[in-house]
């Protein structure tokens, strides 16, 4: 091993192993394809086949009010209950509004940040499942310029 | 080729860790123009694994409403300086990319 450089593409392409197919269940495989496809933050839950969340002031959503591009809008979630398990990400108004279904472990908590994508201005909707039931909460985001299609 | 780059960091503090992470990717929904005029492939990270220690904590399944070269952030209970913090993504086109990090 010559330099470092070649040390690191080796310890990579090491760690990349582990990882190609699927040794030990190493993804989750259950992506809903039909949830990401759906058109709609309604046929969302249908494919998903979730039950009607309840309103909550527990789920805290930091986002701007206002969001010059609509192609990285800053998100902050904070789930105030306990054993939050799954955390989903909606963008109301999206071609596909469904951004993120988030898988919890007991050692996660229940916080999370991430940039996404609003096509106009819109809510961003957080639903989170804790101890198995479902609670949500919104923020509206004025978008000036959209983030999904050409302008 | 595509540049990849992952960017990994995992700070430990008294609240357990915060990790953020800085993927390279196009996030493409499939829908957007390039500058020719033609659209773009869709082409966007689906699913993201956070391990520490190689035990899975988080998985995100995600969507091309995702931004591109996207950034993360997590926090995990009960991280030790030096514990091994990795990140593993891969595409709708089965690419697969992955990272590792001590915590500090």
């Amino acid at each position: 091993m010559s330099n470092r450089r070649e040390f690191l593409a080796l310890a990579g392409a090491a760690l990349l192993a582990r990882f190609l197919g699927n040794p030990g269940g190493a993804w989750a495989s259950e992506r809903n394809v039909n949830a990401f496809n759906a058109r709609s933050p309604e046929s969302v839950y249908a494919a998903l086949g979730l039950s009607a969340p309840v309103d909550s002031a527990e789920i805290v959503i930091q986002v701007p009010d206002v969001a010059e591009n609509g192609a990285q809008v800053p998100v902050e979630v904070s789930v105030r209950l306990p054993r939050v398990q799954r955390i989903l990400l909606i963008g109301e108004r999206n071609l596909f509004p469904l951004l993120a279904d988030i898988r919890l472990s007991e050692r996660s908590q229940p916080w999370l940040e991430a940039k996404v994508k609003l096509a106009e201005s819109s809510r961003i909707r957080v639903i989170a499942q804790a101890d198995g039931r479902l609670f949500t909460a919104a923020r509206s985001v004025r978008v000036i310029v959209g983030g999904c299609l050409p302008g | 080729m595509i540049n990849y780059a992952i960017r990994l960091r995992a700070t430990v503090d008294e609240q357990g860790a915060l990790i953020k992470a800085l993927l390279t990717h196009p996030m493409e929904n499939g829908f957007r123009r390039n500058a020719a005029g033609e659209i773009a492939a869709a082409h966007y990270i689906t699913e993201i694994t956070l391990r520490i220690n190689d035990e899975p904590v988080t998985t995100l399944l995600t969507g091309s409403g995702i931004s591109a070269n996207p950034l993360f952030g997590w926090r995990i209970d009960g991280v030790q300086r030096g514990d091994t913090v990795t990140i593993v993504w891969r595409d709708n086109l089965g690419n697969i990319q992955a990272k590792d990090t001590s915590a500090q």
